[in-house]
């Protein structure tokens, strides 16, 4: 009875590092590899993983024919790859016999309650982005400026609307939305030349690059289930940010007559 | 290419990799990786045109970002991830929004298809890198 007992300790606390990795955008690979490294680190032996992009099987067998086997959904989350990196350093000093179980476990348990970055952070970082992106797409250091300030409204309606309340399409078209009106505005008003850099580069905040990259990352590894999941998202991200710059762009010419180049 | 764009490139990398919560200490080096990407790109894109520029940047990318990640011994996907920012096809998006809002929907097919192909380009370039064998990237511990 101990000893089943013990599987099933060792197997919850590799599939719960596994659960923080997959959650904020590792992939499925480096999972897997993770939860294998810890669990064979601790005595277990027969052992299975089975990672999707939104679930974790788990099933292992002991010695006396117990069998023990878990199955978690994981909702698809933001990314916050300081947690993939702490989970990463800590399985590499598993492997280096420097926690017992239980210590791994809190340690674990800490890593969850990781603090993000500030809001003001956040905010700053999304109009930095918005801001270079703009002037890497060509466009004039006004351009950059008006940029820099849509990217600030765009900041605080992901920080405060979008994640707290809204789904991911809503969300990303209504993100466009602010960030090519706003453009349109500073153009009216004289205080920018070009709308093509300004709103090229203001919704690239809202671009999924972990998704897109894992997506590929993780089809290399043949993972297609998951990998095509991940491209699947991606790509309606791209497709919903298309639509609400269209939106935008829509309203300023059959209502105010505007010129769009 | 004016030094202003150099120091976008970098800060514009800097402030996604502050997005994603990567430690202030990794900072630095993502900016580093989306600004040679950046300027990988930047002097073949007149040369060779827009796909294979985009090709041979990722690949840059995705070459420094695993020698960063042995290195630094984080993952690779932390400098991956942030410094493929500055060459995705923002203006790509706005091209296909465009000529759909003008009712040009050969012009829209054209730039959507031209965005979908700078992805395919991207696609390529990580996937190559990624096959790569690791033991390349670790020379330094086959050295002791």
């Amino acid at each position: 009875m101990e000893k089943v007992k013990e599987v099933n300790h060792i197997l919850s606390v590799a599939m719960e590092a596994g659960k923080i990795m997959l959650e904020n955008g590792a992939e499925i690979y480096r999972v897997e590899d993770t939860m294998d490294r810890i669990a064979k680190h601790y005595g277990s032996t027969d052992h299975h993983f089975f990672v999707l992009t939104n679930g974790i099987f788990v099933s292992g067998e002991d010695k006396d024919g117990s069998a023990f086997s878990k199955l978690e959904h994981i909702p698809v989350h933001g990314a916050d790859l300081s947690k993939v990196i702490a989970i990463n350093q800590l399985s590499r000093e598993i492997a280096q016999d420097k926690y017992t179980l239980e210590e791994a476990a809190s340690k674990i348990d800490e890593i969850r309650n990781i603090k993000n970055k500030s809001w003001l952070l956040q905010v700053f970082a999304t109009a930095l982005g918005s801001g270079c992106f703009a002037i890497l797409l060509d466009g004039t250091m006004r351009d950059g400026i008006a940029s820099f300030i849509s990217g600030i409204a765009l900041g605080f309606f992901i920080y405060f609307v979008f994640k707290p309340y809204l789904s991911k399409i809503t969300g990303n078209i209504v993100g466009a939305m602010i960030i090519s009106a706003i453009c349109v505005l500073f153009k009216e008003l004289g205080f920018a030349d070009s709308l093509i850099p300004m709103i090229g580069g203001g919704v690239i905040p809202l671009v999924p690059g972990v998704a897109f990259v894992n997506g590929i990352r993780d089809i290399g590894d043949e993972d297609y289930i998951s990998g095509a999941v991940r491209l699947l998202d991606a790509m309606l991200v791209f497709v919903c940010i298309a639509v609400g710059v269209a939106t935008i762009l829509i309203c300023y010419e059959k209502i105010v007559g505007g010129v769009l180049l | 290419m004016s030094p202003i764009v150099i120091l976008a490139a970098f800060f514009g990398t800097v402030a996604f990799a502050i997005l994603y919560d990567i430690p202030t200490r990794y900072c630095f080096v993502c900016g580093i990786s989306g600004m040679i990407g950046w300027i990988i790109y930047a002097i073949l894109l007149p040369i060779l045109g827009n796909m294979p520029a985009i090709f041979i940047a990722t690949i840059g990318i995705s070459l420094i970002s695993r020698f960063f990640a042995v290195w630094q011994k984080c993952p690779e996907i932390v400098f991956l991830v942030s410094g493929i920012f500055p060459i995705v096809p923002g203006a790509g998006i706005y091209w296909t929004a465009y000529y759909l809002v003008a009712g040009n929907m050969s012009l829209a097919a054209d730039s959507g298809s031209s965005a979908f192909k700078t992805c395919l380009a991207m696609v390529l370039g990580i996937a190559i890198v990624h096959e790569l064998p690791q033991k390349f990237f670790s020379f330094k511990r086959n050295l002791k």
